[in-house]
C-alpha cells in the first residue's frame, strides 16, 4: 500500500507521541483505536520511525547489532567448529549427537535393539561385530537397517539385521546367508555393494553389510509425486535392467522387485537395486507361519504367484509391473485381498498404459506390454535384452548429453589429442588388460590380455580401451579379497599390489604371471617400491610395515607400529619410512635402524612424531624429501617440515575425509582426494588451493596419482571410474576409463606417465594405455 | 518482566546435576560459538579455534559440580571470558615462542590485540548476544502472527527498508514498524531472561 494513501487520510494530525507511550504501543498496551492512530502517525514521521525503534531495543546498540547477524551460522559449513562441536557434546552428553538423533523418527523407538554390544565411541548406539552403529535407518519385512560406521574403512554402511523372529527359522536363516552370499558376488553399478555377511555372534543373529545408500525408494518417490515423467521412468527401468542383468549372470534372481526395493542415490541420481534373493527367506517364515505365500503380489510374476517356481523373466515381469506403476501411478492389478490380485495376476489383462497416461509412447507401451506377459516365454528372455532396448530409446529421448566416454569418444580423443601433442604418428594402439585370476584355473593365473579391438577404427579405440571380455573375477574366487594399493616398479616391469587379505602380490607385465611376495595378517593399506625398485615397502592394518626384498622374495626387515598403520611411503634418497596410522599419528622411521619383526615384539620407536588426528589415510614425501604430507580423515591435510617437526601448512577446506594424496613431481603441488567428490591441488609454499575439481567423480575419490609431467593427474573413484585430468583444463577430464566393477581404490601412471595400473573392490588389477 | 522472578532451575544449577543432557546441549550451543568466535577474532585458524573451543568446554565439564557461586568471581560469563582469554592467550604466546614459525610478528600483533583486562570485549558480548537471540527467537516466535514476524525479519534481520518489507506484506509503512517494534520488544525481554538464567551461578 502506497504510503501516500495514508498521509491524506482523514486522521486529525497529532503531536509525536511520548516515549513513554511509544513503549507502550511496542509492548501492545494501548487500544485499537490509538494505535490506530499512533500506526498512521508512523507512516509519515520519520523521527519517531527512529524513537520507537530505540525505545523497542531499551536502546541497546548491541542488541539491535546482532539482529542483523541472526541468520548467520556460528562458523562455516566446512569448518572444523562443526565436528568439534558433536564431539564434545557426545563426549559431554554421553549420548548421540543431535543431529544423529533427529533422523531416528519415533516409530522406531520401540525397536529391540537388545543383539548390540555396548560401545565406548561417543555418538554411537552400539556395537555389531566391527562396526560403531550411527543409528535405525528403518525396518523391512526381513529386519531392521541401521546405519553403522566401518572404523577400519572410515565409512558408514548399511547393516540389515535378519529380524529376531527369523533366527528360530533354520531354512530362513540358512537361506537369509546363502543368497545374501550370493548377492555378494555380484558387483555392479545397478545394485546395492553388499561387502560381507556375518554373523552376530552372542545372538547368533545373522547380518548383512551393505553400502549406504543416501537417497529415497521409488516407492517414496512414486508417493511423493505421483509418477514419472517418460524419460525418468526410462532410465530408472534401463538402469535397474542392468542391475537385473548382472545378478542374473551370476544366476541370482530377485524375486521380490518392487518400487520399495529400488533406490535412488540422492547425489547421483543412479538407481540401485536391493535386498536380492531375501524375500525368498522372508516367504520361508510367512508359509510357516501362515501356510500363504509372502507379501502383496502386486508385482509378482503370475508364475510366481501360483508357486510354479521362478527365473530370471519373473523378475522381468515385475520391473515391467514397476514401469506400468511409475507410469500410470498404479500397478497393472490391482485387489482388495491378495487373493484378488493374484486372480486377476493370472486370469486378467492389464488396462492399456495409454488410457491411464497418455503421453506414453506407443513403443514403451509395447515394451511393458511385452514385459507383463503371462507366458514367459512370451516376454524379453533376458534383462541385457531388455537393458539393450531402452538404452537406444533413451539416447534418443536424451540426444544432446552423454555422460559416459563410451557415448562419445571423439570428444574425448580430440581433447587428449591437443594433450599429446609431440607424438605425430599414432598408430592402431592395442591395448593391454590385466586381470587377476587367482582361482583354481589352472594356468590361467596372471595372464593379460593383449588384443585389438574388432572391428573398430583407431580412434575409437585410442579413446576407449577395450580390454577384451570383461573375464572378471568375483571376490568369492580370488581368495585376496579387493586390492587396496597398488605400485609401479620404477623399471615398468612389475607391479606391487596390496590385497584385502594380506598378500602383497607381484605382477610381472612381461608375462611371468602373479606370485606372492609376502603376507600380512590384515589388509594390507599401502605397498610402494623402493625408488631402485629392489624392494616393496608394504603397511598393514596388522599394525606392521615391513620390506621385501624382490629378488629373494623375503622379508627383510619391519617395523612394529602396534597400531594400524593406513598408509606408508618412502623418500627418495631411502632412508626414512613415513607412516600414517588409525590414531591420527605421523611417524617418520629410519631404514637404517630398523630390524627383523618379531612376533608379539614391542612397538618400535620412530625417529619422529608428528600428531594430526583423525585416521590418516594417506602420507607422502616431498620429492626432495624436506617435507611430508599427511591426511587425515579429519578432513583436513598437513604439511610437514621433517627438520622442524612442525607443522607448516595446514590445508584446510574438504568436506569429507581425505583418501589418498600425491606430491606433483616437482613438489610445488600437492593434489588432495576425499570422499567429498572433490579433488584439490595445494600450493605447497603457502599453503594456498590453487585448484579445485569439484564433484571430480559422483562419489568419493579413493586415490590420485601425477604423472611424471605434472601436467596431467589420474583420480579413482567410489563410483568404479578412473578419469584423467589435464590440470590446466579440468573442466571435463581427458578420459574417463569405466570398467572396474565397483569402486577403485587404487590408480597410479607408471614411471614413465606412459600407462596406468588400477585396481579396486572387484579383486582386479588393470593395466591402462595412456598414450606411447 | 526482566526482572520476574526465575521460575525455572538457572542452567549452571542444571549443568551441575550433571545428569540434564539436555541442560548441557544447551550449554555448549549457547558458549561454544562464544568461544569459537572469539578465538577466530583474534587470528586462531580454524583448527585451531575449533580445538581451543573443545578445551574450555571440556574444561567446563570436568569442573562443573566443583563450581559453586562466588561474588569474587563475578558472573559466568565472565568467568569463562577470563579462561577463554587466557587459552587464546598461551596459545598464541606458544606460538610467537616457537623457533621458525611461520608469523612470528603476526602472532604477536594479535597477542598485543588482546586488551589486558578481565572485561569481556565487544566481540565476545556481540556473540554471546548473538546465540542468546537466536534462542529467544525459537521461543517467542510462536507468539506473533506471520505477518508481524516477517515484517520484523525483512527489516531488522534481512535489513530492507520498512516501505519495501511493507509493500511486500500488503502493510503500511507504520504497521511495519509498528510489528518490528512488537517483536523486538518482546525478544529484548527474553534475552533478558535468558541471560539470567544463564548467568545464575
Amino acid at each position: 500500500m502506497a504510503t501516500a494513501d495514508m498521509t491524506t487520510d482523514a486522521t486529525p494530525q497529532v503531536d509525536c507521541p511520548s516515549a513513554e507511550e511509544l513503549r507502550r504501543l511496542a509492548r501492545g498496551h494501548l487500544t485499537d483505536a490509538r494505535q490506530a492512530v499512533l500506526t498512521a502517525h508512523l507512516d509519515r514521521c520519520p523521527g519517531c520511525q527512529g524513537r520507537l525503534d530505540e525505545i523497542a531495543a531499551d536502546g541497546d546498540k548491541l542488541f539491535t547489532g546482532c539482529m542483523k547477524k541472526l541468520c548467520e551460522p556460528p562458523a562455516p559449513k566446512d569448518s572444523a567448529f562443526w565436528d568439534a562441536m558433536s564431539e564434545v557434546e557426545a563426549e559431554v552428553t554421553g549420548t548421540t549427537p543431535s543431529d544423529m538423533a533427529g533422523n531416528t523418527s519415533a516409530n522406531l523407538s520401540d525397536l529391540k535393539l537388545d543383539f548390540l554390544q555396548p560401545t565406548d565411541t561417543p555418538g554411537r548406539i552400539g556395537r555389531l561385530g566391527a562396526f560403531d552403529v550411527i543409528r535405525v535407518v528403518g525396518r523391512g519385512g526381513m529386519g531392521v537397517v541401521l546405519a553403522a560406521f566401518d572404523e577400519s574403512l572410515q565409512r558408514e554402511v548399511a547393516i540389515k539385521v535378519l529380524d529376531p523372529q527369523l533366527k528360530s527359522n533354520d531354512t530362513a536363516q540358512h537361506r537369509f546367508c546363502r543368497e545374501a552370499r550370493a548377492a555378494a558376488k555380484v558387483s555392479h553399478d545397478n545394485i546395492v555393494t553388499v561387502y560381507q555377511v556375518s554373523e552376530e555372534e552372542a545372538a547368533g543373529l545373522p547380518y548383512l553389510v551393505m553400502q549406504l545408500v543416501n537417497g529415497e525408494t521409488l516407492e517414496d518417490r512414486l508417493r511423493r509425486i505421483g509418477k514419472l515423467s517418460i524419460e525418468e521412468a526410462v532410465r530408472v527401468a534401463m538402469q535397474a535392467a542392468l542391475g537385473l542383468a548382472a545378478a542374473h549372470e551370476h544366476l541370482l534372481i530377485h524375486r521380490d522387485i518392487k518400487p520399495a526395493n529400488i533406490l535412488i542415490d540422492a547425489a547421483t541420481n543412479k538407481v540401485k537395486l536391493t535386498d536380492f534373493g531375501l524375500a525368498r527367506a522372508a516367504e520361508d517364515l510367512k508359509l510357516t507361519r501362515t501356510g500363504f505365500v509372502a507379501g502383496t503380489p502386486l508385482y509378482m510374476a503370475p508364475e510366481q504367484a501360483r508357486g510354479d517356481g521362478v527365473d530370471p523373466r519373473s523378475d522381468l515381469f515385475s520391473l515391467g509391473s514397476v514401469m506400468y506403476e511409475s507410469l500410470a501411478g498404479k500397478p497393472p492389478f490391482e485387489g482388495k485381498t491378495p487373493l484378488v490380485v493374484l486372480r486377476r495376476l493370472t486370469d486378467e489383462t492389464h488396462e492399456p498404459l495409454h488410457k491411464l497416461n497418455p503421453e506414453v509412447p506407443d513403443w514403451l507401451e509395447d515394451v511393458i506390454d511385452k514385459l507383463l506377459e503371462k507366458n514367459p516365454d512370451h516376454r524379453y528372455q533376458t534383462a541385457t535384452e531388455l537393458a539393450n532396448e531402452l538404452t537406444v530409446h533413451y539416447a534418443c529421448l536424451k540426444p544432446a548429453t552423454m555422460d559416459k566416454v563410451e557415448a562419445c569418444p571423439m570428444t574425448q580423443v580430440r581433447s587428449w589429442r591437443s594433450l599429446v601433442r609431440s607424438r605425430s604418428q599414432r598408430k592402431f594402439v592395442s591395448l593391454l588388460a590385466g586381470t587377476f585370476l587367482l582361482g583354481s584355473v589352472a594356468g590361467a593365473t596372471g595372464m593379460y590380455f593383449l588384443r585389438p579391438r574388432g572391428g573398430a577404427s583407431s580412434e575409437v579405440a585410442l579413446a576407449v580401451p577395450d580390454l577384451g571380455p570383461a573375464e572378471l573375477n568375483q571376490t568369492d574366487n580370488l581368495k585376496a579379497g579387493a586390492v587396496w594399493s597398488l605400485s609401479p616398479s620404477p623399471d615398468g616391469k612389475f607391479v606391487a599390489a596390496g590385497m584385502e587379505d594380506g598378500t602383497i602380490k607381484l605382477w610381472n607385465l612381461n608375462g611371468g604371471g602373479v606370485s606372492d611376495l609376502g603376507k600380512h595378517d590384515g589388509s594390507v593399506w599401502s605397498v610402494n617400491f623402493t625408488p631402485d625398485g629392489n624392494r616393496v615397502v608394504s603397511a598393514s592394518g596388522d599394525g606392521t610395515v615391513q620390506v621385501w626384498n624382490v629378488t629373494s622374495m623375503m622379508m627383510e626387515k619391519g617395523i612394529n607400529n602396534r597400531i594400524p598403520v593406513r598408509s606408508a611411503a618412502m623418500n627418495a634418497d631411502q632412508t626414512s619410512i613415513v607412516t600414517g596410522d588409525a590414531t591420527g599419528m605421523v611417524k617418520i622411521w629410519d631404514i637404517e635402524s630398523m630390524g627383523p619383526l618379531l612376533p608379539g615384539g614391542v612397538p618400535d620407536k620412530p625417529r619422529q612424531e608428528f600428531v594430526h588426528r583423525g585416521t590418516i589415510s594417506a602420507v607422502a614425501f616431498s620429492p626432495d624429501g624436506t617435507m611430508v604430507a599427511s591426511g587425515s580423515a579429519n578432513k583436513t591435510a598437513i604439511l610437514w617440515d621433517v627438520k622442524t617437526g612442525k607443522a607448516v601448512q595446514r590445508l584446510i577446506g574438504h568436506e569429507g575425509p581425505i583418501y589418498s594424496l600425491a606430491f606433483s613431481p616437482e613438489g610445488d603441488r600437492l593434489a588432495t582426494v576425499s570422499w567429498d567428490h572433490s579433488i584439490r591441488i595445494w600450493d605447497t609454499k603457502n599453503g594456498d588451493l590453487v585448484k579445485k575439481i569439484e564433484n571430480a567423480h559422483e562419489e568419493g575419490v579413493w586415490s590420485v596419482s601425477y604423472s611424471c609431467c605434472g601436467k596431467i593427474l589420474a583420480s579413482a573413484g567410489q563410483e568404479g571410474l578412473v578419469k584423467v585430468w589435464d590440470i590446466d583444463n579440468t573442466e571435463k577430464p581427458i578420459r574417463v576409463y569405466s570398467r572396474h566393477k565397483g569402486t577403485v581404490h587404487a590408480v597410479h601412471f607408471t614411471a614413465k606417465g606412459t600407462q596406468l595400473i588400477t585396481g579396486g573392490r572387484d579383486g582386479t588389477i588393470r593395466l591402462w594405455k595412456v598414450r606411447d | 518482566m526482566a526482572d520476574a522472578p526465575l521460575t525455572r532451575a538457572t542452567l549452571l544449577a542444571r549443568i551441575r546435576d550433571g545428569h540434564d543432557t539436555d541442560a548441557w546441549r544447551e550449554f555448549l550451543h549457547l558458549y561454544g560459538p562464544v568461544v569459537y568466535g572469539f578465538a577466530r577474532n583474534r587470528g586462531l585458524q580454524d583448527a585451531d579455534a575449533a580445538d581451543l573451543m573443545q578445551e574450555v568446554l571440556r574444561s567446563v565439564a570436568r569442573n562443573a559440580n566443583k563450581m559453586e557461586y562466588d561474588p569474587k568471581r563475578g558472573t559466568f560469563r565472565g568467568w569463562l571470558y577470563t579462561v577463554t582469554r587466557n587459552k587464546v592467550y598461551n596459545f598464541l604466546n606458544g606460538q610467537r615462542n616457537r623457533p621458525r614459525a611461520s608469523g612470528d610478528s603476526a602472532a604477536q600483533e594479535r597477542l598485543d590485540a588482546i586488551p589486558d583486562r578481565d572485561e569481556p570485549g565487544n566481540d565476545w558480548e556481540l556473540e554471546y548476544q548473538r546465540q542468546l537471540s537466536a534462542k529467544a527467537m525459537d521461543r517467542v516466535k510462536g507468539e506473533f502472527q506471520k505477518s508481524t514476524w516477517s515484517a520484523f525479519w525483512g527489516t531488522a534481520v534481512e535489513g530492507r527498508t520498512p516501505n519495501a518489507v511493507g509493500a511486500e506484506l500488503k502493510m503500511s509503512t507504520g504497521a511495519v514498524y509498528v510489528a518490528k517494534s512488537r517483536v523486538i520488544a518482546r525478544l529484548r525481554d527474553e534475552v533478558k531472561k535468558l541471560e539470567a538464567e544463564a548467568e545464575a551461578w
